[in-house]
């Protein structure tokens, strides 16, 4: 197969070329390919698939159905690897659950997973096990007992992989359920302090640097945390942060009139709070971008704020959402954006992909950013928008889906 | 359908003809105006005096009453609030009376019911017949509350009285200023202090707020002692000045209020109670009436 007629785009930048695809891996990159399988781009872009790190499941259940319906709803956003959060019910902490994840034959994008470190933040997980099956890294939350902590770093000092971080304070937390400013107060509802991410990055940094291990950030929402890992980085720790689209692009107002879809952890930030996100997105310092999919009913959304359970849904238009709140917005350009969402995660997955280049998967979309794609779905906190770019096709592996 | 859920919901006109049609009820001008009117009480959060003072107002216009004594916490798992709103509107009640624990329920169920949505506390969120209670009373001991200043002192953050009381006194012209401890502080752009000293020579009224020291398992404040050996308001501390005391109830005595305040012509506490029903009574005449 050869796609023909594309600006290819990546995180090396952008350039012309045809691309040819045998047995799902990028076999030849130049211009004028002749073969028997055309496909004709038509000028739009090619970009790597997204890889995305931060999704869960429909009300966080794991089954058959639901595992699908994630891959089908993830190839409409440009998304070709799904890294699933390991806690759902039932969790992915041990062999039989991971394998029931990975050795499915799906019809939409790929699901990989990480596991949880822990058992209920009691005792560790099969670790080692685990990882050899296909894990792509142990979660953890910051505020398990630290021995727990000093162990699973051991382990990766012995495996070489990257540890999954929540770094958030249970205690601090406490009963919030918002960003505790100004519209949590207006609004009533308990909020929940930026100390609490503040104070478990610092220490998950320095036990990063105590065992020289490769920690990865989930779902970050403050500035002074990315100012914190970014000046690890450049003292040489192997530290990175990822921040879900919605909180570089909306606030703490999207709770207004008790919107329950805008209930998400992390909470949205206060405009303030994403404006300096924004700057950080902007001067380089975010590395990963992730779409925090966490879908819910109804029967779990039409409640009361307070008892809501957190999640949006986003998969589905992930790309064209990126492109519209990132690139046309000019904060970064489209080989940043593909940087972020495509090459850095499938670098900490250790896949062979993100970019186009002989040798990589044929994880690949197609993007026409003449067109536009509208939000119907009712569950978005987009519902309604119109976004710019439509996705033309995804190639999972070789195969048009 | 009109609702009142938060007291922006009111326009500055409208409230001035409400205390109108309050004021006429205080002075006894109480015809049955609500005679075919049925008001359903939906209290998911347990109160006495908030709920027989709507009773009370419904009554002395004529209105029946259903009460929905609703499981004490919350909606049953299981049942989405747009369900509730339905089946309770399918029974055509013209008035729905709610408190809730949770801050946002009776805004969410007057998205989805004909019947006017009349919130009687949810949350920290609202508690809008309270305030405006609490502005009648406040009006009629000054007149013109326009650039008088009161203090609200207690646990704010946590407070629905206290959300709904600064939108509405501070439309009305009135200076607020929070006096709480941090823990107790909201973000504001509001004046504020630690220290109720500085600014007793200030205020011409004082709200005290009741507080408490665990919200949902989580301890706030040591001790209610320990809260009121700074933010207790006493009879040594106000001394002879010309100032009123308003609380919304019930009080913690000695903790809020000392005992001796309590009994001083310049606490209005009472006054509050009484006039909560001619409030409330023109609240339902509003909402039902049109």
């Amino acid at each position: 197969m050869i796609i023909k007629n594309a600006v290819l785009c990546d995180g090396n930048g952008e350039r012309t070329g045809d691309v040819e695809i045998t047995d799902g891996i990028i076999t030849k990159i130049a211009q004028n390919l002749d073969g028997d399988r055309l496909i004709d781009a038509k000028g739009a872009y090619l970009l790597p698939g997204i890889i995305d790190l931060n999704v869960s499941l429909a009300d966080g259940q794991l089954n058959a159905s639901k595992l699908q319906k994630l891959s089908n709803e993830a190839i409409k956003g440009g998304v070709t690897t799904v890294v699933l959060n390991p806690d759902s019910e039932p969790a992915i902490n041990n062999e039989i659950v991971l394998e029931f994840v990975l050795e499915r034959n799906l019809e939409g994008a790929e699901i990989k997973s990480a596991v949880c470190a822990t058992i209920e933040d009691k005792t560790l997980s099969n670790i080692a096990i685990l990882l050899k099956k296909g894990a792509v890294a142990p979660s953890l939350d910051s505020f398990v007992d630290a021995n727990l902590i000093r162990r699973i770093f051991e382990y990766m000092k012995m495996y070489e992989g990257t540890v999954f971080c929540s770094a958030n304070d249970r205690a601090l937390n406490g009963n919030g359920v918002m960003f505790e400013g100004s519209v949590s107060a207006s609004l009533g509802l308990p909020g929940i302090s930026v100390l609490g991410e503040i104070i478990h990055v610092t220490k998950m940094i320095e036990i990063a640097r105590y065992f020289n291990v490769q920690v990865l950030f989930k779902g970050l929402f403050t500035r002074r945390a990315i100012e914190m890992i970014t000046s690890a980085k450049k003292e040489g720790l192997k530290v990175f942060s990822e921040i879900p689209i919605h909180h570089l692009c909306l606030d703490d107002n999207a709770c207004d009139n008790f919107n329950t879809k805008a209930k998400i952890f992390p909470p949205l930030s206060d405009e303030k709070g994403k404006l300096s996100l924004q700057e950080s997105l902007k001067n380089g310092e975010i590395d990963i971008l992730s779409s925090l999919h966490s879908p819910h009913s109804k029967v779990n959304k039409e409640v009361a704020f307070y008892d809501a359970a957190y999640g949006t849904e986003a998969i589905q238009e992930l790309l064209p959402l990126y492109y519209t709140k990132l690139v046309k917005t000019g904060f970064i350009s489209l080989s940043e954006l593909s940087k972020m969402v495509s090459l850095r995660p499938a670098q900490i997955i250790k896949k062979n992909a993100g970019l186009i280049e002989v040798g990589q998967s044929a994880d690949l979309i197609l993007f026409d950013t003449h067109s536009s794609t509208s939000v119907e779905n009712d569950q978005s906190l987009y519902t309604g928008e119109v976004l710019s770019g439509k996705i033309v096709s995804v190639f999972v592996h070789g195969f048009v889906k | 359908m009109q609702h009142l859920v938060k007291t922006s919901d009111f326009s500055t006109q409208e409230i001035e003809d409400l205390f109108t049609d309050a004021s006429r009820f205080k002075a006894g001008h109480i015809v049955p105006l609500l005679q075919d009117k049925i008001i359903i009480t939906l209290f998911f959060e347990n109160s006495t005096r908030t709920r027989s003072s709507f009773e009370v107002a419904a009554k002395r216009l004529g209105a029946q009453m259903v009460h929905l004594d609703v499981a004490k916490s919350s909606t049953k798992k299981g049942e989405t609030l747009t369900y509730t709103a339905a089946n309770l509107d399918a029974m055509g009640p013209d008035a729905i009376i709610v408190r809730h624990s949770n801050s946002g329920v009776p805004q969410i169920l007057s998205l989805h019911t004909k019947a006017a949505i009349i919130n009687a506390g949810d949350g920290a969120h609202a508690h809008p017949t309270q305030a405006l209670l609490d502005l009648f009373t406040l009006k009629e001991h000054f007149g013109d509350v326009k650039g008088k200043k009161i203090a609200i002192v207690g646990d704010i953050k946590n407070s629905r009285v206290a959300n709904s009381n600064i939108e509405l006194l501070t439309r009305m012209g009135m200076e607020i200023i929070l006096v709480t401890p941090p823990h107790f502080l909201p973000p504001t752009s509001l004046r504020y202090t630690h220290k109720i000293e500085e600014v007793i020579n200030d205020v011409d009224a004082i709200m005290s707020l009741r507080t408490q020291t665990e919200r949902h398992e989580h301890p706030t404040y040591a001790s209610l002692k320990d809260y009121a050996s700074d933010f207790c308001i006493t009879e040594e501390l106000i001394g002879e000045r010309d100032i009123i005391i308003l609380h919304p109830g019930p009080v913690h005595r000695n903790i809020d209020i000392d005992d001796a305040l309590l009994a001083d012509d310049r606490c209005k506490v009472l006054k509050q109670v009484e006039n909560g029903v001619f409030v409330r009574m023109a609240v339902l005449k509003k909402l039902t009436l049109g």
